[in-house]
């Protein structure tokens, strides 16, 4: 059943062959354009770890104050780094009430947690610019005691320590600090998880897929720029949706061509016995047949043409940041694309085939 | 000659056009859109650092400044996407911008106000704290949303934030800026008064090239090259006007490089369409020509045709097109370097997509014409079908 259709399918005429190459060229730009948006965004991720984006902030999620990192687990984390918990929480002072960051550092030394500072267990340090900003609001020192409010729990009477002795250039001086148990000890599962890691050298793959951590770039730019790309990716991704509607056109208008020039054969074929379904096939077999066929040309011209694109770029004064990698999503929506179009597009003229009138005098209309 | 069996084909042409063009045609307009908006735009040139406190304020002090808008501009992002910081003086932004204030506080000395777009697409309401990187120097900042506003500029998509928090995040001294920017209605005064300051800038704005005052042209060196070359310290002094011109240029190589090759596309698809349409006609054209139909008759007539067809199809499609997209586009979200790309109806891409449908159908219908007039009229009228021998087709039936 199968050899007849495919024998019969794959007579190719000029027409098809013309479409198979139009077909080929939409197939070009969608391979060439993803590919060279992968690579671009390749390069960019390259050349930020080349200039080097400052320490690596590791968190869970995408929101850093709503990341929760297992507390216990952490100390298996090889190297150095520095465990912060940080929460909204509502600060009352002078009698005055304002919004703060409260957080806590951790530093963790080849397994070994430490919280140096503050030192007593209910110990609030208020930094600098906070300390000003307090100062503005109530016109006077800033007072000994203050209360907090965090996870719904109010503590009252915490004493107020001075700044920390020293801060990492990352942080603002706008930040109220406590001991981790402080934090715990009000709400054990959101003030005990730690909310991100930093380090200065980057955590190896494995422990990042362990604990299912994302990399946050502490440069903004750096970060701005890769999730920009990332942004463009996805948005030429809609290009698909073009390309599978000018291949649909293209492989309607072909087989309907075909249908329209064979409609003697075809009733020449239903006087030899052939079968509606089977008269189907053979057209619906060519739009599928065409189509990947111009799908799998135009991949390969695509990443012919990303390569010469790369290749000529620096010859015009573009910087050369693309770093193509084998364009196998690409090429494997692209497929997908021509297949579905083909598909769909081949189906009416197929139809038409197969309900042509069984009669040797059959004439297109 | 042309059957309307061709109309739905053609719109779909045309649609697709419609639906891509006048994005694609917006794009490369988005940098210059971010920096300056629809005022001046001051940036610093290439000699001594100009764009500081002194010079806002003298310039605010000027009778013919209307509003006056010292701003750092930060890249960051917020939640893992591209999001833009802008230090500003609440106050005169949103009356240069035309905002509207919709929520919370209107400024203080700490303040953090989301544009309603940005606001909309984080889930963001007055009262939330998010998390934010430092633009060019690491740094981990949380900003609480004070507020929320509206405005039809790029901003709608922005953070407004305090100076201090500006200069935290960007690295920037206490008294520079990135940009000032100014309404006035006298641009000539703006470019004296900057003479006469003897300030470095570069200045551009509605109906105004960009003018170098005190300053080299830009740097023709792309920013990307001498970054790679010497690091982020290599970057010349004026590098926001450099940028602002790489990337409009970037933006439009390739916006405009996808625009062509969907016409291209397009023009295929156009043919093929054409080419369907018109076998159905083959017989007509060896008939008119086999009772005396000239040529030129003929070409005569297949333009008479395909022109208000082909006219009526694209603008019918384009339109379609422009509102389908206009339509999706909240759902779409099409979304570049963190701000949303708008869709704007424009006669001039209208024009072009109908111009461009109009002329690949003449060019297509006449090539198909070509091709049948050097048929004689009588191979016309019977056709040429292809049909294989019986025996043939029965050999292969019978595998």
């Amino acid at each position: 059943m199968s050899r007849p259709i495919l024998r019969l399918a794959t007579r190719l005429t000029r027409r098809t062959r013309m479409t198979a190459w139009a077909i080929a060229f939409a197939c070009m730009v969608l391979v060439g354009t993803l590919s060279l948006a992968d690579g671009f965004a390749n390069g960019v991720g390259a050349v930020a770890d080349r200039i080097g984006s400052g320490p690596s902030v590791y968190i869970r999620g995408r929101e850093l104050l709503a990341s929760e990192i297992d507390a216990d687990a952490i100390a298996g984390i090889p190297g150095d780094f520095l465990a912060l918990r940080a929460h909204v929480g509502e600060l009352e002072i002078n009698n005055e009430s304002l919004p703060v960051i409260v957080v806590a550092l951790v530093n963790v030394q080849a397994g070994n947690a430490t919280n140096p500072f503050p030192l007593g267990a209910r110990d609030l340090s208020l930094d600098a610019g906070l300390r000003e900003r307090i100062q503005e609001m109530s016109e006077r020192p800033v007072g000994n005691s203050g209360n907090l409010s965090l996870f719904g729990i109010r503590l009252t009477g915490l004493p107020i320590v001075p700044p920390p002795p020293s801060r990492s250039p990352l942080f603002p001086d706008t930040w109220a600090y406590v001991r981790a148990d402080l934090l715990a000890g009000m709400d054990l599962v959101h003030g005990g998880s730690v909310q991100a890691i930093l380090t200065n050298a980057s955590l190896d793959s494995l422990t990042v897929s362990r604990f299912g951590l994302t990399r946050m770039d502490a440069v903004g730019a750096v970060g701005f720029v890769r999730a920009g790309v990332a942004q463009i990716q996805t948005t030429l991704q809609l290009l698909a949706v073009v390309i599978g509607l000018v291949i649909a056109l293209l492989v309607y208008a072909a087989m309907s061509l075909e249908v329209h020039a064979r409609a003697r054969e075809i009733a020449t074929l239903r006087s030899l016995g052939a079968t509606p379904r089977r008269v189907a096939a053979v057209y619906e077999a060519q739009a599928v047949l065409i189509s990947l066929v111009g799908a799998l040309l135009g991949a390969a011209l695509g990443i012919v043409v990303a390569h010469a694109v790369v290749s000529f770029a620096p010859l015009f004064g573009f910087p050369n940041l693309v770093i193509l990698a084998p364009p196998l999503r690409a090429i494997g929506l692209t497929l997908i694309v021509a297949l579905v179009a083909a598909i769909l597009a081949g189906l009416v003229p197929s139809r038409r085939a197969a309900v042509l009138v069984r009669s040797k005098d059959v004439v297109p209309s | 000659m042309i059957r309307p069996r061709a109309f739905a084909g053609l719109v779909l042409c045309a649609f697709l056009l419609g639906a891509t063009w006048p994005v694609l045609g917006a794009l490369p307009g988005e940098p210059a859109r971010i920096v300056a908006g629809d005022a001046y735009v001051i940036t610093q040139g290439s000699g001594p650092l100009s764009i500081n406190v002194s010079l806002a304020s003298n310039i605010t002090a000027s009778s013919w400044a209307k509003t006056v808008s010292p701003e750092i501009l930060g890249l960051t992002t917020l939640a893992g996407n591209p999001v833009v910081v802008r230090a500003v003086d609440a106050d005169a932004f949103l009356r240069l911008d035309n905002a509207t204030h919709l929520s919370g506080s209107r400024a203080g000395s700490e303040f953090a106000l989301a544009g309603e777009r940005l606001a909309l697409r984080f889930g963001l309401a007055t009262g939330d704290t998010v998390t934010v990187a430092g633009a060019f120097a690491p740094r981990l900042a949380f900003l609480r949303i004070t507020g929320t506003f509206r405005t039809a500029s790029a901003a709608n998509d922005e953070l407004l934030v305090d100076f201090s928090m500006g200069r935290f995040l960007t690295g920037l001294g206490p008294l520079s800026y990135h940009s000032i920017r100014v309404r006035t209605s006298d641009p000539a005064a703006l470019l004296r008064f900057l003479d006469g300051f003897q300030s470095s800038v570069h200045v551009s704005g509605p109906g105004l090239v960009r003018t170098d005052i005190h300053s080299d042209p830009p740097s023709d060196e792309r920013l990307a090259n001498a970054i790679l070359r010497t690091g982020l310290g290599g970057a010349p002094r004026d590098y926001l006007a450099t940028a602002v011109g790489e990337a409009t240029t970037s933006v439009r190589v390739v916006a405009y490089g996808i625009a062509v090759l969907l016409a291209i596309l397009v023009a295929f698809g156009v043919h093929a369409v054409q080419a369907r349409a018109f076998a159905d006609r083959v017989a007509a054209v060896g008939i008119l020509r086999a009772i005396g139909a000239s040529n030129g008759w003929m070409r005569r007539r297949l333009l008479l045709e395909t022109m208000p067809f082909s006219l009526l199809a694209g603008l019918v499609g384009a339109l379609i097109g422009f509102f389908v997209g206009k339509f999706l586009q909240p759902e779409v979200d099409l979304v570049v370097f963190g701000h949303q790309v708008p869709i704007v109806f424009d006669f001039v891409t209208l024009a072009l997509i109908v111009l461009l449908l109009v002329a690949v159908s003449i060019g297509s219908a006449f090539v198909l014409l070509r091709g049948t007039l050097r048929l004689r009229p009588t191979e016309s009228i019977r056709e040429t079908i292809a049909v294989e021998p019986v025996q043939s087709l029965e050999a292969i039936l019978r595998g």
